[in-house]
């Protein structure tokens, strides 16, 4: 290049840098979310006769899914619309569907799992606003659904006082995880019935260690392996028997404080250390950040314990793909039970539970233009709730032809083996087939249009007598701890902040646990994991605390739920 | 020549750390190979695997009978193909005008050619840009950013720069034109320098994964190595369970699945590498030749 | 006067037409594919909102730059990215060297192929079949720690321990490239005078000396070359590597530039992404440019890439 070249090129650049410097920054201004939005709901009239075309994006679901489904037909039927469902599995969901949004392809129709991703939507302006008033005026049995089964939903679609979205609930009468023992083990070592309190688990894992359970002769087998896949599973049987929710925030005399900073949580780790201490804890599980092998430790017969599952067919030993299943492959002797949640030595049982507050369905921004679909989608919505039929026809399909209500398990002439309760019939049932014929006929999974699962209101007639005595013997919803918030990242800037702290506390309580740090260092945890924006998220989530109720008035969730 | 006594003892030390060097770089796959074709139990086996002691082929009917292996492997090809090929095209006829001496403002193009290896738009421009040309889900949005790499232009040009100049001259006295000397003097001429860049132009685009990931959304358009980044690294078992029809086999772990998956993915290369190792060699020494 | 200039820059064009019927169409491909998505980085500078589109969003001048920087983890993504190619540079740029040297001294010309083909192998696959491989090989019960047990030690968390984390991550990088980067020193000593070396022996030097005196200051060009090269990657730290490899307990020392952007991006901030994308251009640039002028500087304008 010649001189006069360069001498222009670094005027220019040096230009640039003065305008931008020049422009004031305003980081957290969001022009569009200031406006009111441009809807005037009294004016929107929805014509029943108008056949509407709706592309919705429901739950996450498995990649063998197909449009045209049963159950898709049936509602478009009904309810005169053309649905084109966006069908995404795990991976879809995280790493695509972002990019899709970026690109511009907004479904009309959006389910998201999380508050975050729903204020990310709203930021960018991929969903509009839908007025509590709007969804009342529409669908006042939903509304009514979610306020009975999982209030906290309705912060989960909020942001600034305003409202951007439909909850969901997932309701099924069930409590904390259950967890599961080798029997035969614990009789191999004296133990005759399966731990309730730490202490009884402290002793079990002890001999699982030190007295040969399954009698090969050798020191090879432990306790527990321990799953620190997510923060969900992290020790949280242990956590929750002392009533820590060390990942969440709890309510303490009327505040909101995080479950991780509480004396509890230090009495837990200690415990935990002692545990590790004595090698009661198979030490590869440090090793293990994705939670790959805690049920191979499991099944291969490494461990005796394991934690968590959550449905009595982890137990049923006929079914080859069940826990008990797969460790009777290996170990023919072998004798998998399940437990209740734990207590510590005076406390009640306690364990971690979701509560019912679920996902969040949205509405695409452009459909300001049509708002009519809003309010067809909403009546959808309020004719499902209202209706068992009908609810039964969005989950399951038809009764008989899809589905069987099953009061016991039973092995059907296909050779497939349908668990008590809603099942599926022949040649639904095909068990080469199984995923293949439902994803194909029926849609999976069965909340993909109709987001909620409310048991207790449509589908307790089906719930056979002994899965219900299994739930209410090792899994009562009485003794589940849910945080009043529901989800964490409700709070505004849980994006900025809560992910890193949850990983920084998930390192230094494994540090904690096998005996890198000292156990004094938790007061420092405590001062570090507040300097680091801890203290922003509970000042929210307090501000959330108080504002929770102005929202379940708005919404008329009744004093009892609340 | 002769060696003194030291030197002796230094050659044959030096050939033993070398060989274990080699060892090293050999182990990671020996130890995949036998535990994809161990049993469940052989694979859970402390040890060091050097040789499969109970074999089992599970792991492989399963990997082989997951619809998205096969379409993934179609589509790698078809990638792999078509992107070298239009790629060679591509740089060819980028190559030959800049290495022209009469080709007006040279420089400055070459410049303009050279800047994108330092500097790029980068992740989210480059995103919008492949989207807003509608070509999500198109296997060209995997084939036209990388086509012109600048890098393998510079290689060629060097080469042609090379050529002797009295071909072209006499080729012009015969009445060809730049498009003629090109296809029929220029190319020809270079295979050696066009063999190289095809094949490292292939072996990116085998083992490339995470461009498929961005603009690849149909699983049936999906390359091979995104499959294989979810079932390997991120332990996809949803997608490793399609396959699954028959569960009352399952003498695999999740363990000798992926290693069955990575033989499957790398077996091709493993299989065509001693035929064109020397290939590779030449190319990184047509590399080395300055601008 | 004018006319006739633009008469002659006609007939220029017209008699170099073929040259030209090829240059616009790859100067179109650039810029279409290159050049623009450098446009697109003015999103960088503002609050991009995607109903309101790349350039009607609202301007922010340096505030997304303010944010990166007034965060915890933009700083941190950047001390992790210097580390990983501080070390990789450090510990890794002789390796290659190294091997070279080695192989050189290697006289049976067939072992020293069957070495070379093995060493260059690794460089054909890419990270995600690499860190397959690894995430086995290091793992809990993977044959390392098996080893490790076998002779009597503790297992060690090579994946999920910050400081082992980074070991692996080196050293399975300077694995996958040594023997490929050995290749091109291979070629330079080839390319030395065996005079020299003559000359050398009559004066009485042994083999040390040779190499000593001889055959590295010759290598000393290809390697300023390839220095100047690699610094072009620096502020990338192999994304493919860390990417396939790391796990959340290394977050703190495995989130690198790269990851950040990409998981800013997957979280919608697509402002943030796109400043933080563009820091790492702009320091890439800067670093390549400033070390090719003091290499030319330094060498009298006989070293440098350009």
């Amino acid at each position: 290049m010649k001189l006069g070249e360069k001498l222009f090129l670094i005027c220019l650049v040096l230009t640039v840098v003065c305008v931008l410097v020049l422009i004031p920054p305003r980081p957290d201004s969001k022009e569009w979310l200031a406006n009111p939005s441009p809807v005037d709901w009294s004016r929107v009239e929805d014509d029943p006769d108008q056949t509407l075309s709706l592309q919705w994006q429901g739950i996450i679901s498995y990649s063998t899914a197909k449009a045209g489904s049963w159950i898709e037909q049936n509602l478009e039927k009904r309810f005169n619309l053309e649905i084109d469902p966006l069908f995404m599995d795990v991976n879809t969901y995280s790493r695509r569907r972002p990019l899709m949004l970026v690109g511009g392809d907004i479904p009309d129709v959006m389910w998201s799992g999380d508050p975050l991703a729903v204020r990310a939507n709203i930021r960018n302006g991929f969903i509009m606003e839908l007025p509590y008033e709007v969804i009342l005026e529409h669908a006042p049995t939903y509304v009514e659904m979610i306020n009975r089964y999982g209030p906290q939903a309705w912060l989960y679609s909020q942001y600034r006082g305003r409202n951007y979205g439909l909850p969901t609930v997932i309701s099924t009468a069930t409590g904390p995880r259950v967890s599961a023992w080798r029997m035969d083990w614990l009789r191999n070592v004296g133990i005759d019935s399966v731990p309730e309190t730490v202490e009884e688990m402290h002793e079990a894992l002890h001999r699982f260690r030190y007295q040969d359970p399954d009698g090969n002769g050798k020191q090879d087998t432990y306790g527990w392996y321990p799953d620190i896949g997510h923060w969900s599973l992290m020790f949280t049987e242990l956590f929750a028997a002392y009533g820590v929710l060390p990942f969440e925030f709890m309510e303490r005399e009327g505040q909101l404080v995080w479950g991780g900073l509480l004396p509890e949580t230090r009495e837990v780790l200690e415990i935990l250390r002692d545990w590790y201490a004595e090698g009661l804890l198979d030490p590869d599980f440090v090793t293990d950040s994705q939670g790959r092998y805690p049920e191979a430790r499991f099944i291969s017969g490494k461990v005796g314990y394991l934690h968590p599952a959550d449905h009595p067919s982890t137990f049923y030993a006929q079914e080859p793909t069940s826990l008990s299943g797969k460790t009777l492959a290996f170990h023919p002797d072998a004798q998998v039970v399940p437990a209740a949640a734990l207590r510590s030595a005076e406390g009640p049982r306690l364990g971690r539970s979701w509560g019912g507050a679920a996902h969040i369905l949205q509405f695409g921004r452009h459909l300001e233009q049509q708002p009519e679909k809003v309010v067809r989608v909403l009546r959808m919505l309020e004719d499902i709730s209202k209706s068992q039929t009908l609810y039964l026809e969005a989950r399951h399909g038809q009764r008989g032809i899809h589905w069987e209500y099953y009061p016991e398990t039973v092995t059907l002439p296909d050779g497939s083996i349908q668990r008590a309760g809603i099942g599926l019939v022949p040649p639904y049932s095909n068990p080469d087939r199984t995923r293949i014929n439902r994803t194909e006929m029926i849609g999976e999974p069965c909340l993909f249009f109709y987001p909620n699962i409310l048991e207790e209101e449509f589908e307790a007639e089906f719930v056979s007598e002994n899965v219900r005595s299994w739930y209410s013997r090792y899994a009562h919803p009485d003794w589940s701890i849910v945080s009043p918030l529901g989800k964490a990242d409700v709070v505004p800037s849980s994006g900025r902040y809560l992910k890193d702290l949850i990983l920084f506390q998930k390192i230094f309580f494994i540090e904690i646990i096998i005996g890198e740090r000292p156990l004094e260092d938790f007061d420092g945890f405590v001062a570090e994991w507040r300097r680091r924006g801890g203290d922003t998220l509970l000042r929210e989530a307090n501000q959330m605390f108080d504002q929770l109720h102005e929202i379940y008035d708005r919404v008329g969730v009744p004093e009892a739920t609340r | 020549m002769n060696q003194s006594r030291g030197e002796k003892i230094f050659g044959i030390l030096n050939m033993a750390a070398l060989g274990l060097v080699a060892l090293l770089c050999l182990y990671p796959f020996l130890y995949t190979l036998t535990i994809s074709l161990s049993t469940a139990s052989e694979a859970s086996r402390e040890g060091l695997h050097l040789f499969p002691r109970e074999i089992s082929f599970a792991s492989y009917r399963m990997v082989l009978s997951n619809p998205n292996i096969l379409t993934g492997y179609g589509n790698t090809i078809l990638r792999t193909v078509l992107g070298t090929t239009l790629s060679l095209l591509g740089v060819c006829i980028a190559a030959y005008p800049l290495s022209r001496r009469e080709m007006p403002r040279r420089s400055m193009i070459t410049f303009m050619i050279v800047f994108t290896m330092l500097f790029n738009g980068g992740l989210v421009p480059t995103y919008l840009l492949i989207r807003n040309l509608g070509l999500i889900n198109n296997i060209f949005s995997l084939i036209f950013p990388s086509m012109l790499a600048a890098f393998n232009i510079i290689i060629v040009k060097n080469f042609f720069q090379s050529l002797p100049e009295s071909l072209v001259e006499s080729a012009r006295i015969d009445g060809a034109g730049d498009w003629r000397i090109l296809f029929t003097i220029f190319i020809p001429l270079s295979k050696p320098a066009l063999a190289t860049v095809a094949l490292w132009t292939s072996v990116f685009h085998w083992n490339s994964w995470f461009d498929a990931m961005l603009y690849i959304t149909d699983d049936r358009k999906q390359v091979l190595q995104t499959f294989l980044q979810r079932i390997v690294i991120e332990s996809n078992t949803q997608l490793m369970e399609v396959g699954i029809h028959d569960t009352s086999v399952v003498d695999f772990t999740s363990e000798t699945v992926k290693a069955a998956t990575i033989i499957i993915t790398i077996l091709p290369i493993i299989c065509v590498y001693p035929f064109l190792q020397k290939y590779f060699v030449k190319g990184i020494m047509l590399g080395g030749v300055k601008e | 006067m004018k006319a006739a200039l633009k008469r002659s820059r006609w007939t220029r064009m017209k008699r170099h037409r073929g040259l030209l019927s090829m240059i616009v169409p790859v100067m179109l491909f650039y810029s279409l594919f290159y050049y623009t998505p450098m446009t697109g980085l003015v999103i960088a500078f503002k609050n991009y909102v995607m109903s309101d589109g790349v350039y009607t969003s609202e301007w922010v001048g340096l505030g997304n730059f303010e944010r990166l920087f007034s965060s915890e983890d933009f700083p941190r993504a950047i001390r992790n990215t210097l580390v990983i190619s501080i070390l990789r540079l450090s510990c890794g740029f002789f390796a290659p060297v190294a091997l070279a040297l080695m192989l050189n001294e290697v006289r049976i010309s067939g072992y020293k192929r069957s070495i070379q083909t093995l060493t260059y192998l690794p460089h054909f696959f890419s990270w995600v079949i690499l860190g397959g491989i690894f995430l086995m090989i290091f793992g809990g019960g993977g044959p390392v720690n098996s080893g490790i047990k076998l002779l009597g030690g503790n297992p060690v968390s090579f994946l999920s321990d910050d400081v082992w984390f980074i070991v692996v991550l080196i050293t399975t990088g300077i694995w996958q490239s040594a023997g490929w980067g050995a290749i091109i020193y291979l070629a330079a000593l080839s390319g030395i005078n065996p005079d020299l070396y003559e000359a050398a022996v009559i004066d009485g030097a042994n083999r040390w000396k040779q190499t000593l005196h001889i055959t590295l200051p010759s290598l000393i060009p290809t390697m300023i070359t390839l220095f100047i090269l690699s610094l072009g990657q620096f502020l990338t730290a192999g994304f493919d590597q860390v990417y396939n490899l790391y796990n959340d307990l290394v977050f703190d020392v495995a989130d690198i530039i790269d990851t950040y952007v990409l998981r800013r991006m997957m979280g919608l901030d697509l402002s943030l992404a796109a400043a933080a994308g563009m820091f790492q251009g702009v320091v890439g640039l800067i670093l390549v440019v400033t070390s090719n002028f003091v290499a030319k500087k330094l060498s009298g304008g006989e070293q440098g890439v350009w």
